[in-house]
Protein backbone atom coordinates (compact mmCIF):
# COMPACT_ATOMS: atom_id res chain seq x y z
CA UNK A 1 0.00 0.00 0.00
CA UNK A 2 1.20 3.52 -0.84
CA UNK A 3 2.20 5.29 2.37
CA UNK A 4 -0.45 7.62 3.73
CA UNK A 5 -3.32 6.68 1.40
CA UNK A 6 -6.46 5.10 2.82
CA UNK A 7 -6.76 1.51 1.64
CA UNK A 8 -9.78 2.11 -0.62
CA UNK A 9 -8.03 4.94 -2.47
CA UNK A 10 -4.84 2.92 -2.77
CA UNK A 11 -6.82 0.05 -4.31
CA UNK A 12 -8.27 2.40 -6.94
CA UNK A 13 -4.79 3.75 -7.76
CA UNK A 14 -3.39 0.26 -8.11
CA UNK A 15 -6.32 -0.87 -10.29
CA UNK A 16 -6.02 2.17 -12.56
CA UNK A 17 -2.27 1.78 -12.95
CA UNK A 18 -2.88 -1.68 -14.45
CA UNK A 19 -4.58 -0.04 -17.47
CA UNK A 20 -2.42 0.30 -20.59
CA UNK A 21 -0.56 3.60 -20.85
CA UNK A 22 -1.40 4.61 -17.27
CA UNK A 23 1.56 4.93 -14.94
CA UNK A 24 1.41 5.39 -11.14
CA UNK A 25 1.38 9.20 -11.40
CA UNK A 26 -1.51 9.30 -13.88
CA UNK A 27 -3.36 6.69 -11.82
CA UNK A 28 -3.02 8.93 -8.75
CA UNK A 29 -4.25 11.96 -10.68
CA UNK A 30 -7.29 10.07 -11.98
CA UNK A 31 -8.08 8.66 -8.54
CA UNK A 32 -7.89 12.13 -6.92
CA UNK A 33 -10.22 13.47 -9.60
CA UNK A 34 -12.69 10.64 -8.99
CA UNK A 35 -12.66 11.31 -5.24
CA UNK A 36 -13.57 14.93 -5.85
CA UNK A 37 -15.87 14.31 -8.84
CA UNK A 38 -19.32 15.93 -8.77
CA UNK A 39 -22.21 13.94 -7.44
CA UNK A 40 -23.52 11.43 -9.97
CA UNK A 41 -20.49 11.51 -12.25
CA UNK A 42 -18.74 8.60 -10.59
CA UNK A 43 -21.97 6.59 -10.43
CA UNK A 44 -22.47 7.21 -14.15
CA UNK A 45 -18.97 5.95 -14.88
CA UNK A 46 -19.50 2.87 -12.72
CA UNK A 47 -22.81 2.17 -14.46
CA UNK A 48 -21.22 2.61 -17.90
CA UNK A 49 -18.38 0.23 -17.01
CA UNK A 50 -20.81 -2.34 -15.61
CA UNK A 51 -23.00 -2.09 -18.74
CA UNK A 52 -20.00 -2.46 -21.01
CA UNK A 53 -18.82 -5.46 -19.07
CA UNK A 54 -22.28 -7.07 -19.27
CA UNK A 55 -23.17 -6.24 -22.86
CA UNK A 56 -20.04 -5.99 -24.99
CA UNK A 57 -18.67 -9.11 -26.59
CA UNK A 58 -16.86 -9.95 -29.79
CA UNK A 59 -18.94 -10.67 -32.89
CA UNK A 60 -19.14 -14.44 -33.41
CA UNK A 61 -18.34 -14.01 -37.11
CA UNK A 62 -15.85 -11.17 -37.55
CA UNK A 63 -14.55 -10.48 -34.03
CA UNK A 64 -15.62 -6.80 -33.91
CA UNK A 65 -17.21 -5.25 -30.79
CA UNK A 66 -20.88 -6.15 -30.54
CA UNK A 67 -23.80 -6.24 -28.13
CA UNK A 68 -25.41 -9.14 -29.96
CA UNK A 69 -24.14 -12.40 -31.40
CA UNK A 70 -23.41 -10.67 -34.71
CA UNK A 71 -22.17 -7.08 -34.94
CA UNK A 72 -24.01 -4.36 -36.88
CA UNK A 73 -21.60 -4.73 -39.82
CA UNK A 74 -22.14 -8.47 -40.18
CA UNK A 75 -25.91 -7.93 -39.90
CA UNK A 76 -25.93 -5.23 -42.58
CA UNK A 77 -27.11 -6.95 -45.77
CA UNK A 78 -26.34 -3.91 -47.93
CA UNK A 79 -22.59 -4.42 -47.51
CA UNK A 80 -20.48 -6.27 -50.08
CA UNK A 81 -20.09 -9.79 -48.71
CA UNK A 82 -17.64 -10.72 -51.47
CA UNK A 83 -14.90 -8.46 -50.10
CA UNK A 84 -13.37 -9.29 -46.73
CA UNK A 85 -10.95 -6.92 -45.05
CA UNK A 86 -8.59 -8.52 -42.51
CA UNK A 87 -7.47 -6.24 -39.66
CA UNK A 88 -5.31 -6.68 -36.58
CA UNK A 89 -7.56 -5.16 -33.88
CA UNK A 90 -11.26 -4.21 -33.61
CA UNK A 91 -10.39 -0.50 -33.36
CA UNK A 92 -8.82 -0.66 -36.86
CA UNK A 93 -12.34 -1.12 -38.21
CA UNK A 94 -13.32 2.41 -37.11
CA UNK A 95 -10.48 3.86 -39.22
CA UNK A 96 -11.50 1.83 -42.28
CA UNK A 97 -15.15 2.78 -41.82
CA UNK A 98 -14.13 6.45 -41.82
CA UNK A 99 -12.31 5.77 -45.10
CA UNK A 100 -15.60 4.54 -46.61
CA UNK A 101 -14.95 0.80 -46.91
CA UNK A 102 -18.21 -1.04 -47.61
CA UNK A 103 -17.21 -4.68 -47.44
CA UNK A 104 -17.00 -6.96 -44.41
CA UNK A 105 -14.24 -7.47 -41.87
CA UNK A 106 -12.32 -10.13 -40.06
CA UNK A 107 -10.42 -9.20 -36.89
CA UNK A 108 -7.33 -11.33 -36.21
CA UNK A 109 -6.94 -10.07 -32.61
CA UNK A 110 -3.19 -9.67 -33.10
CA UNK A 111 -0.37 -10.48 -35.51
CA UNK A 112 2.23 -13.22 -35.53
CA UNK A 113 5.09 -12.24 -33.26
CA UNK A 114 7.69 -14.75 -32.14
CA UNK A 115 9.08 -12.16 -29.69
CA UNK A 116 5.70 -11.84 -28.00
CA UNK A 117 5.09 -15.60 -28.21
CA UNK A 118 2.18 -15.18 -30.64
CA UNK A 119 1.86 -18.02 -33.13
CA UNK A 120 -0.84 -18.84 -35.71
CA UNK A 121 -2.89 -20.72 -33.12
CA UNK A 122 -3.13 -17.64 -30.89
CA UNK A 123 -4.88 -15.39 -33.41
CA UNK A 124 -8.06 -15.88 -35.44
CA UNK A 125 -6.47 -17.46 -38.51
CA UNK A 126 -8.43 -20.77 -38.38
CA UNK A 127 -11.68 -18.75 -38.18
CA UNK A 128 -10.60 -16.74 -41.25
CA UNK A 129 -9.90 -19.88 -43.27
CA UNK A 130 -13.27 -21.30 -42.21
CA UNK A 131 -15.05 -18.13 -43.36
CA UNK A 132 -13.32 -18.28 -46.74
CA UNK A 133 -14.60 -21.83 -47.16
CA UNK A 134 -18.15 -21.09 -46.03
CA UNK A 135 -18.83 -17.59 -47.35
CA UNK A 136 -18.86 -16.31 -50.91
CA UNK A 137 -15.67 -14.28 -50.51
CA UNK A 138 -13.94 -13.25 -53.76
CA UNK A 139 -11.31 -10.86 -52.42
CA UNK A 140 -9.42 -10.75 -49.14
CA UNK A 141 -7.82 -7.39 -48.36
CA UNK A 142 -5.01 -7.62 -45.82
CA UNK A 143 -5.10 -4.31 -43.90
CA UNK A 144 -2.43 -5.01 -41.29
CA UNK A 145 -0.07 -2.50 -39.72
CA UNK A 146 3.06 -1.80 -41.79
CA UNK A 147 5.35 -3.21 -39.09
CA UNK A 148 7.78 -6.10 -39.55
CA UNK A 149 5.44 -8.50 -37.74
CA UNK A 150 2.42 -7.13 -39.63
CA UNK A 151 4.14 -7.77 -42.95
CA UNK A 152 5.26 -11.24 -41.90
CA UNK A 153 1.67 -12.04 -40.90
CA UNK A 154 0.40 -10.76 -44.27
CA UNK A 155 2.86 -13.02 -46.08
CA UNK A 156 1.85 -15.97 -43.90
CA UNK A 157 -1.84 -15.34 -44.64
CA UNK A 158 -1.18 -14.89 -48.36
CA UNK A 159 0.52 -18.26 -48.38
CA UNK A 160 -2.35 -19.92 -46.48
CA UNK A 161 -5.00 -18.28 -48.67
CA UNK A 162 -3.29 -19.34 -51.89
CA UNK A 163 -5.07 -22.67 -51.45
CA UNK A 164 -8.45 -20.96 -51.98
CA UNK A 165 -9.96 -19.42 -55.13
CA UNK A 166 -9.82 -15.86 -53.76
CA UNK A 167 -7.92 -12.76 -54.79
CA UNK A 168 -5.60 -11.66 -51.97
CA UNK A 169 -4.52 -8.02 -51.83
CA UNK A 170 -2.46 -5.97 -49.39
CA UNK A 171 -3.32 -2.35 -48.66
CA UNK A 172 -0.77 0.02 -50.20
CA UNK A 173 2.34 0.86 -48.24
CA UNK A 174 4.32 4.03 -48.74
CA UNK A 175 4.10 7.78 -48.44
CA UNK A 176 1.48 9.35 -46.20
CA UNK A 177 -0.54 12.28 -47.55
CA UNK A 178 0.81 15.68 -46.67
CA UNK A 179 4.48 14.80 -46.20
CA UNK A 180 7.54 15.87 -48.19
CA UNK A 181 9.28 13.21 -50.28
CA UNK A 182 12.76 14.30 -49.17
CA UNK A 183 11.98 13.41 -45.56
CA UNK A 184 10.72 9.89 -46.28
CA UNK A 185 12.92 7.07 -45.00
CA UNK A 186 14.31 4.45 -47.37
CA UNK A 187 11.92 1.68 -46.26
CA UNK A 188 8.84 3.84 -46.84
CA UNK A 189 10.15 5.05 -50.19
CA UNK A 190 11.09 1.54 -51.31
CA UNK A 191 7.59 0.35 -50.45
CA UNK A 192 6.04 3.31 -52.25
CA UNK A 193 8.09 2.49 -55.36
CA UNK A 194 7.21 -1.18 -55.13
CA UNK A 195 3.51 -0.35 -54.86
CA UNK A 196 3.49 2.30 -57.61
CA UNK A 197 0.58 2.26 -60.03
CA UNK A 198 -0.10 3.48 -63.51
CA UNK A 199 -1.79 6.85 -63.78
CA UNK A 200 -4.79 6.74 -66.11
CA UNK A 201 -5.56 10.17 -67.54
CA UNK A 202 -8.80 10.91 -69.27
CA UNK A 203 -8.57 13.82 -71.69
CA UNK A 204 -12.19 13.76 -72.75
CA UNK A 205 -14.44 16.82 -72.63
CA UNK A 206 -15.51 15.97 -69.07
CA UNK A 207 -11.91 16.06 -67.91
CA UNK A 208 -11.33 19.43 -69.50
CA UNK B 1 27.16 19.48 -21.35
CA UNK B 2 24.67 19.01 -24.17
CA UNK B 3 21.63 16.96 -23.44
CA UNK B 4 21.64 15.72 -27.03
CA UNK B 5 23.64 12.68 -28.05
CA UNK B 6 24.01 10.80 -31.31
CA UNK B 7 24.19 7.04 -31.28
CA UNK B 8 23.49 4.22 -33.69
CA UNK B 9 21.89 0.87 -33.11
CA UNK B 10 18.91 -1.42 -33.50
CA UNK B 11 15.51 -1.86 -31.88
CA UNK B 12 15.16 -4.79 -29.49
CA UNK B 13 11.51 -4.29 -28.62
CA UNK B 14 8.76 -1.69 -28.44
CA UNK B 15 5.81 -1.19 -26.13
CA UNK B 16 2.90 1.15 -26.81
CA UNK B 17 2.78 3.98 -24.30
CA UNK B 18 -0.08 6.41 -23.86
CA UNK B 19 -2.16 7.24 -26.91
CA UNK B 20 0.48 7.81 -29.57
CA UNK B 21 3.89 7.17 -27.98
CA UNK B 22 6.12 4.14 -27.73
CA UNK B 23 8.73 2.99 -25.26
CA UNK B 24 11.55 1.57 -27.35
CA UNK B 25 14.35 -0.67 -26.13
CA UNK B 26 17.42 0.07 -28.23
CA UNK B 27 20.76 -1.70 -28.44
CA UNK B 28 23.21 1.01 -29.37
CA UNK B 29 26.90 1.22 -30.08
CA UNK B 30 27.80 3.69 -27.32
CA UNK B 31 25.28 2.88 -24.60
CA UNK B 32 24.31 -0.76 -25.14
CA UNK B 33 20.77 -1.61 -24.10
CA UNK B 34 18.75 1.53 -23.31
CA UNK B 35 15.09 2.41 -23.08
CA UNK B 36 13.83 5.61 -24.62
CA UNK B 37 10.51 7.26 -25.38
CA UNK B 38 9.52 7.98 -28.97
CA UNK B 39 6.81 10.64 -28.87
CA UNK B 40 4.17 10.27 -31.55
CA UNK B 41 5.71 7.03 -32.85
CA UNK B 42 2.31 5.37 -33.31
CA UNK B 43 0.96 8.06 -35.59
CA UNK B 44 0.96 7.47 -39.33
CA UNK B 45 3.57 9.59 -41.08
CA UNK B 46 5.57 10.14 -37.90
CA UNK B 47 9.11 11.47 -38.10
CA UNK B 48 10.72 8.14 -37.22
CA UNK B 49 9.48 6.15 -40.20
CA UNK B 50 10.71 2.56 -40.10
CA UNK B 51 13.77 3.42 -37.98
CA UNK B 52 11.91 2.20 -34.88
CA UNK B 53 10.92 -1.11 -36.39
CA UNK B 54 12.83 -4.39 -36.19
CA UNK B 55 15.64 -5.10 -38.65
CA UNK B 56 16.59 -1.44 -39.13
CA UNK B 57 20.06 -0.24 -38.24
CA UNK B 58 19.62 3.46 -37.57
CA UNK B 59 21.22 6.59 -36.23
CA UNK B 60 19.34 8.03 -33.26
CA UNK B 61 19.41 11.50 -31.78
CA UNK B 62 18.60 11.13 -28.08
CA UNK B 63 17.70 13.86 -25.62
CA UNK B 64 18.49 13.20 -21.96
CA UNK B 65 15.74 13.95 -19.43
CA UNK B 66 15.43 13.22 -15.73
CA UNK B 67 13.65 9.99 -16.65
CA UNK B 68 13.93 8.01 -19.84
CA UNK B 69 15.67 9.77 -22.73
CA UNK B 70 13.58 10.92 -25.68
CA UNK B 71 14.27 9.76 -29.21
CA UNK B 72 14.26 12.99 -31.16
CA UNK B 73 15.21 11.61 -34.56
CA UNK B 74 15.79 8.25 -36.17
CA UNK B 75 17.49 7.86 -39.53
CA UNK B 76 17.87 4.46 -41.16
CA UNK B 77 21.43 3.55 -42.16
CA UNK B 78 20.67 0.06 -43.37
CA UNK B 79 17.56 -2.08 -43.42
CA UNK B 80 17.24 -5.87 -43.32
CA UNK B 81 13.46 -5.77 -43.53
CA UNK B 82 13.32 -8.27 -46.38
CA UNK B 83 13.92 -10.94 -43.74
CA UNK B 84 10.13 -11.04 -43.32
CA UNK B 85 9.93 -12.68 -46.73
CA UNK B 86 11.77 -15.77 -45.43
CA UNK B 87 9.76 -17.00 -42.41
CA UNK B 88 12.42 -19.06 -40.66
CA UNK B 89 14.98 -16.27 -41.06
CA UNK B 90 12.51 -13.66 -39.85
CA UNK B 91 12.14 -15.73 -36.69
CA UNK B 92 15.90 -16.25 -36.43
CA UNK B 93 16.38 -12.48 -36.82
CA UNK B 94 13.97 -11.80 -33.98
CA UNK B 95 15.48 -14.60 -31.90
CA UNK B 96 18.84 -12.83 -31.67
CA UNK B 97 16.98 -9.71 -30.49
CA UNK B 98 15.32 -11.71 -27.74
CA UNK B 99 18.68 -13.12 -26.62
CA UNK B 100 20.24 -9.67 -26.33
CA UNK B 101 17.18 -8.20 -24.62
CA UNK B 102 16.98 -10.95 -22.02
CA UNK B 103 20.67 -11.59 -21.39
CA UNK B 104 22.34 -8.19 -21.37
CA UNK B 105 22.00 -5.65 -18.57
CA UNK B 106 21.13 -2.03 -19.35
CA UNK B 107 23.82 0.47 -20.34
CA UNK B 108 26.57 -2.01 -21.07
CA UNK B 109 27.89 -1.26 -24.57
CA UNK B 110 28.81 -4.37 -26.55
CA UNK B 111 29.85 -3.19 -29.99
CA UNK B 112 31.05 -6.64 -31.05
CA UNK B 113 27.61 -8.13 -30.42
CA UNK B 114 25.92 -5.29 -32.32
CA UNK B 115 28.23 -5.86 -35.29
CA UNK B 116 27.62 -9.60 -35.11
CA UNK B 117 23.84 -9.10 -35.21
CA UNK B 118 24.19 -6.94 -38.32
CA UNK B 119 26.42 -9.61 -39.87
CA UNK B 120 23.89 -12.33 -39.00
CA UNK B 121 20.99 -10.41 -40.54
CA UNK B 122 23.00 -9.74 -43.67
CA UNK B 123 23.91 -13.43 -43.91
CA UNK B 124 20.33 -14.55 -43.20
CA UNK B 125 19.28 -12.40 -46.16
CA UNK B 126 21.99 -13.31 -48.64
CA UNK B 127 23.08 -16.83 -47.76
CA UNK B 128 21.24 -19.79 -49.21
CA UNK B 129 22.79 -22.31 -46.78
CA UNK B 130 21.77 -23.36 -43.31
CA UNK B 131 21.69 -20.69 -40.61
CA UNK B 132 21.82 -23.19 -37.76
CA UNK B 133 25.62 -22.95 -37.19
CA UNK B 134 25.29 -19.15 -36.93
CA UNK B 135 22.59 -19.42 -34.29
CA UNK B 136 24.83 -21.70 -32.22
CA UNK B 137 27.92 -19.53 -32.71
CA UNK B 138 26.05 -16.37 -31.73
CA UNK B 139 25.13 -17.85 -28.37
CA UNK B 140 28.72 -18.92 -27.77
CA UNK B 141 29.84 -15.37 -28.56
CA UNK B 142 27.18 -13.95 -26.22
CA UNK B 143 28.48 -16.27 -23.49
CA UNK B 144 32.03 -15.08 -24.13
CA UNK B 145 31.06 -11.41 -23.95
CA UNK B 146 29.09 -12.02 -20.76
CA UNK B 147 32.18 -13.67 -19.28
CA UNK B 148 30.57 -17.10 -18.95
CA UNK B 149 32.11 -18.92 -21.90
CA UNK B 150 31.85 -22.68 -21.32
CA UNK B 151 34.98 -24.75 -20.89
CA UNK B 152 35.13 -27.06 -23.91
CA UNK B 153 38.71 -28.34 -23.86
CA UNK B 154 39.39 -29.69 -20.40
CA UNK B 155 37.40 -31.03 -17.47
CA UNK B 156 36.14 -28.15 -15.33
CA UNK B 157 36.96 -30.11 -12.16
CA UNK B 158 40.34 -31.84 -12.72
CA UNK B 159 41.49 -29.63 -15.63
CA UNK B 160 42.69 -32.60 -17.66
CA UNK B 161 42.22 -32.45 -21.40
CA UNK B 162 39.42 -34.66 -22.65
CA UNK B 163 40.15 -37.34 -25.25
CA UNK B 164 37.21 -39.70 -24.79
CA UNK B 165 34.55 -40.25 -27.45
CA UNK B 166 31.91 -38.39 -25.49
CA UNK B 167 31.66 -36.08 -22.51
CA UNK B 168 29.33 -34.87 -19.85
CA UNK B 169 28.47 -31.21 -19.68
CA UNK B 170 27.67 -29.43 -16.46
CA UNK B 171 25.62 -26.24 -16.88
CA UNK B 172 26.19 -25.09 -13.32
CA UNK B 173 29.95 -25.83 -13.34
CA UNK B 174 30.27 -24.20 -16.76
CA UNK B 175 31.77 -26.82 -19.04
CA UNK B 176 32.68 -30.40 -19.78
CA UNK B 177 33.34 -32.96 -17.09
CA UNK B 178 35.51 -36.09 -17.58
CA UNK B 179 34.27 -39.59 -16.80
CA UNK B 180 36.33 -39.75 -13.61
CA UNK B 181 34.91 -36.53 -12.21
CA UNK B 182 31.38 -37.15 -13.48
CA UNK B 183 30.47 -38.90 -10.23
CA UNK B 184 31.19 -35.68 -8.28
CA UNK B 185 29.01 -33.45 -10.46
CA UNK B 186 25.24 -33.15 -10.54
CA UNK B 187 22.72 -32.57 -13.35
CA UNK B 188 25.00 -33.57 -16.18
CA UNK B 189 24.00 -33.43 -19.85
CA UNK B 190 25.39 -35.94 -22.30
CA UNK B 191 27.48 -34.49 -25.09
CA UNK B 192 28.46 -36.72 -28.03
CA UNK B 193 31.90 -36.43 -29.56
CA UNK B 194 30.30 -34.97 -32.71
CA UNK B 195 28.50 -32.29 -30.66
CA UNK B 196 31.61 -31.41 -28.66
CA UNK B 197 33.74 -31.19 -31.80
CA UNK B 198 31.16 -28.99 -33.48
CA UNK B 199 31.12 -26.56 -30.54
CA UNK B 200 34.94 -26.41 -30.56
CA UNK B 201 35.01 -25.86 -34.33
CA UNK B 202 32.36 -23.15 -34.21
CA UNK B 203 34.51 -21.20 -31.78
CA UNK B 204 37.69 -21.56 -33.82
CA UNK B 205 36.30 -20.71 -37.25
CA UNK B 206 36.15 -17.02 -38.28
CA UNK B 207 32.55 -15.75 -38.19
CA UNK B 208 32.41 -15.36 -41.97
CA UNK B 209 33.07 -19.08 -42.44
CA UNK B 210 30.72 -20.41 -39.77
CA UNK B 211 27.91 -20.74 -42.29
CA UNK B 212 29.96 -23.38 -44.12
CA UNK B 213 29.86 -25.67 -41.08
CA UNK B 214 27.62 -28.68 -41.39
CA UNK B 215 25.12 -29.37 -38.63
CA UNK B 216 22.54 -32.12 -38.81
CA UNK B 217 19.15 -31.27 -37.33
CA UNK B 218 19.44 -33.70 -34.42
CA UNK B 219 22.77 -32.24 -33.32
CA UNK B 220 21.39 -28.72 -33.75
CA UNK B 221 18.36 -29.41 -31.59
CA UNK B 222 20.48 -30.96 -28.87
CA UNK B 223 23.00 -28.07 -28.80
CA UNK B 224 20.24 -25.50 -29.28
CA UNK B 225 18.59 -26.74 -26.09
CA UNK B 226 21.88 -27.07 -24.18
CA UNK B 227 23.13 -23.55 -25.00
CA UNK B 228 19.77 -21.97 -24.15
CA UNK B 229 19.70 -23.71 -20.78
CA UNK B 230 23.31 -22.69 -20.23
CA UNK B 231 22.65 -19.01 -21.00
CA UNK B 232 19.46 -19.05 -18.93
CA UNK B 233 21.45 -20.31 -15.97
CA UNK B 234 24.37 -17.89 -16.29
CA UNK B 235 22.69 -14.86 -17.91
CA UNK B 236 20.35 -12.14 -16.64
CA UNK B 237 17.15 -13.87 -17.75
CA UNK B 238 15.67 -17.05 -19.18
CA UNK B 239 15.90 -17.66 -22.91
CA UNK B 240 14.09 -20.33 -24.94
CA UNK B 241 15.80 -22.56 -27.46
CA UNK B 242 15.40 -21.45 -31.06
CA UNK B 243 13.38 -24.59 -31.76
CA UNK B 244 10.78 -23.73 -29.14
CA UNK B 245 10.90 -20.00 -30.02
CA UNK B 246 10.11 -20.69 -33.68
CA UNK B 247 7.53 -23.33 -32.74
CA UNK B 248 6.71 -26.36 -34.80
CA UNK B 249 3.31 -24.89 -35.73
CA UNK B 250 5.08 -22.37 -37.94
CA UNK B 251 5.52 -25.03 -40.59
CA UNK B 252 5.01 -23.50 -44.01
Amino acid sequence: MQEGYPESLDRVIRALSKLPGIGPKTAQRLAFYLVKSPSGELEELLQALADMRRKIRFCARCGFFSEEELCRICQDTSRDAHVLCVVERPQDIFALERAGFKGRYHVLQGVLSPLAGVGPEHIRIPELLKRIQEESVREVILALNPSVDGEATALYLAQKLSAFPVKVTLIARGLPSGGDLEFADEVTLAQALEGRREIRVSLGKEAL
Amino acid sequence: MSRYSLDEGIVLKTVDFGEIDRIVTLFTRKKGKVQAIAKGARKMGNRFGASLDFFSFSEFLLYATRGMPLIVQGKIKKTFRDLVRIPLRWMAGEYVLLLVDRLFPFERPEEKILEEILFLWETFLRCGGSIQPLLLRFRLDVARVLGVFPELLECVLCHRELHSACASFSISLGGIVCDTCATKAQELSFLSWQELQLLRNLVDVPLGRVVQSRVNSQVFQSLDMLLSRYLSYHGEGRVPSFTSFAGCEFSW
